[in-house]
């Protein structure tokens, strides 16, 4: 059963990957609110995933004591996606195009450039843990 | 995550089910292909039947064993991607490295 969701919905998750499931079921129902199509729900659902499990693997580190932050923010015509992490944030200048040939074959750093193929705009504040404010247009 | 194998011929069949999100879980589906490699086996076909998604840590999982396979000069196809996941193979470009089929049969014959 998804959890009940406007477009505004907001979640507290521990920094385990089994949260992923409840991250899934909330985003679709949210962004379907939001007037989005199927498809791209799922689409969108799949970016905020990758979002929140960098969140739960390299910002908190898994720690029993860091939660995630998961917040839609949604206006006419946009929808808007926050999550929060209590980390100590990263080095984009380490964020590599894994599509790459020197890349491609690579196991990992995948993730934010699956956010920024789904979103329309995929931006990082790290001066407390990491926020990554993400947009799609509706 | 849960991991099964059926033998058909030479070929091992790997049947994973759940949600494929990297973490510990992730080496179950590892430590099965290894064991497989071990054991001579050259053939390899992943069910993806029972996953409806996977994040990019489960994608990573799934070059690791495939790379695996490929250093063990054997040979991985993956069967029955779900919508979802092909979307994701799309996006990072990784179409051109799996060779997925639509079904255990199919992928099963084109080792022939």
């Amino acid at each position: 059963m998804p959890e009940a969701c406007d477009t505004n919905g907001k979640l507290v998750l521990q920094s385990e990957l089994n949260q992923l499931e409840r991250v899934d079921a909330l985003t679709f129902e949210c962004t379907k609110s939001a007037g989005l199509p199927e498809d791209q729900s799922m689409m969108v659902a799949m970016a905020v995933i990758e979002a929140v499990t960098n969140g739960i693997v390299h910002g908190n580190r898994f720690s029993d004591d860091k939660v995630v932050t998961l917040e839609f923010a949604c206006e006419p015509g946009k929808i808007k996606v926050i999550v929060h992490d209590e980390g100590e944030g990263f080095d984009m200048s380490c964020v590599w195009d894994p599509t790459s040939p020197d890349h491609q074959m690579d196991c990992s750093g995948r993730g934010i450039y699956i956010m920024r193929e789904i979103m329309d705009s995929v931006e990082f504040d790290m001066a407390d843990g990491t926020t990554v404010i993400m947009t799609k247009d509706v | 995550m849960k991991v099964k194998t059926e033998m058909e011929g030479d070929v091992a069949v790997v049947h994973v089910s759940g949600k494929l999100m990297g973490g510990p879980e992730s080496e179950n589906l590892r430590n099965e292909i290894k064991r497989l490699i071990d054991e001579g086996t050259k053939k390899f076909v992943v069910n993806l039947h029972g996953v409806p998604w996977i994040n990019s840590t489960g994608l990573g999982a799934l070059m690791s064993v495939y790379t695996s396979v490929q250093r063990s000069e054997g040979s991985l196809k993956l069967c029955h991607v779900s919508d979802r996941i092909q979307s994701l193979f799309m996006i990072t470009k990784l179409l051109t490295i799996f060779d997925t089929h639509t079904s255990e049969k199919e992928a099963i014959e084109a080792f022939k």
